[in-house]
């Protein structure tokens, strides 16, 4: 799941969001607000699943870890 | 009152007898009438005493399916979103896409909101299903009507007026800067001004958790300044910061799109051409945002 999550970030937001850290907050690395909306339909075309609406804020999913946790 | 005042009470209350009797039929669905009516009845006294083109909701995330599928079987229709536009619903709006339902005198649309706050705010959200537990009752068109109690009703109203004046994507669609905006504000201030000053610890409690001085300092000293309000203006004044003080010439929901009027207050209020302005104000990206979200709330 993690490379999962890490290739869509290097793809959609760029190499330095890719090579984060779990909890570092993507936000300053160009997770913005359309970043993010590409990166979760990505994420679910990816993995198949999607991502409760409880999940769906910026501050829910604006880490790896946090990625990880919404597509569990 | 005029004929078009005569036309939407009426339109008003075939709405109200129609969809407030599915809703109350649902036990187990807890939801309050925002807004509309029930802002007229607080703020002016009665129900037809202000503009209104439908029915707002208000209900926990959590019941937000229950209440999409009870109106669902109950003949509304809503469009159909891709996994994006459901998406910037979810992550970016307080709301989702409208249900409509054609009824004689006109079409009801209900929008359903499921926070208090815009879709950008990053601090904590205020509780939904806390102050659904506070809600009371009042009669509308000889209907019994959820309504959110005063003090948090009064938070909704400043807040989501502050929203609509502050949203880039309201002032870049219509001069969402309204005087009648202030004047819901006064209204319901000198309306329920016994009840605000006996519950004032509460409010103040509450715009302290949740950081919301700076945006009622805004709503209070607008109304107070332009509707000549002076107890409002000590209101104001009593939560006035240099964060608050900031936002009075700024538009913005957050500080990454936050941007500074170049004109003063009077005249943006009610002004025409303010969206044309805000509009080549906005960088790409604000644009950007700004055509998704019409996709799902104005295209449809």
């Amino acid at each position: 799941m993690e490379s999962t999550i890490r290739n869509v970030l290097t793809e959609l937001v760029g190499e330095e969001a890719g090579a984060a850290g779990k909890q570092d907050d993507l936000r300053p690395l160009g997770l913005d607000s359309v970043a993010f909306i590409k990166v979760v339909v990505a994420l679910e075309e990816a993995t198949g699943k999607e991502v409760d609406d409880a999940y769906l804020l910026l501050d829910a999913m604006n880490t790896i870890e946090k990625m990880e946790a919404a597509l569990q | 009152m005029n004929t078009a005042e005569i036309l939407q009470k009426a339109r008003s209350k075939v709405w109200y007898q129609h969809l407030i009797p599915v809703l109350n039929a649902q036990k187990d669905l807890s939801y309050a009438v925002i807004k509309g009516e029930a802002l007229s009845v607080q703020a002016f006294g009665a129900p037809g005493r202000r503009s209104s083109a439908d029915i707002d909701l208000l209900v926990d995330k959590s019941q937000l399916k229950k209440l999409e599928q009870v109106l669902t079987e109950h003949g509304f229709t809503t469009a159909r979103l891709s996994r994006a536009q459901q998406i910037v619903a979810r992550a970016f709006s307080h709301q989702v896409a409208p249900y409509r339902k054609a009824l004689p005198l006109g079409d009801l649309e209900v929008d359903l909101n499921y926070d208090l706050l815009w879709g950008e705010w990053t601090g904590e959200r205020l509780s939904v299903s806390d102050m659904l537990a506070r809600r009371q009752w009042m009669t509308i068109y000889e209907q019994s009507v959820p309504v959110l109690d005063t003090v948090d009703a009064f938070v909704q109203l400043c807040l989501h007026h502050y929203k609509d004046m502050n949203s880039l994507y309201h002032l870049a669609q219509h001069n969402s800067i309204r005087r009648q905006s202030f004047l819901d504000v006064a209204e319901f201030w000198k309306r329920n001004r016994g009840a605000l000053e006996r519950q004032k610890e509460v409010l103040w409690q509450q715009m302290e958790r949740y950081a919301l001085a700076p945006y009622f300092y805004y709503m209070w000293y607008w109304t107070g300044t332009l509707l000549e309000v002076p107890e409002l203006l000590a209101w104001a004044q009593a939560v006035e910061s240099a964060e608050g003080r900031a936002l009075l010439d700024t538009y913005g929901l957050t500080a990454a799109e936050r941007k500074t009027w170049k004109i003063p207050m009077e005249q943006r209020l009610d002004a025409p051409q303010l969206p044309q302005q805000v509009w080549e104000q906005l960088t790409k990206q604000d644009q950007e945002k700004i055509r998704q979200e019409q996709a799902i709330f104005g295209g449809l």
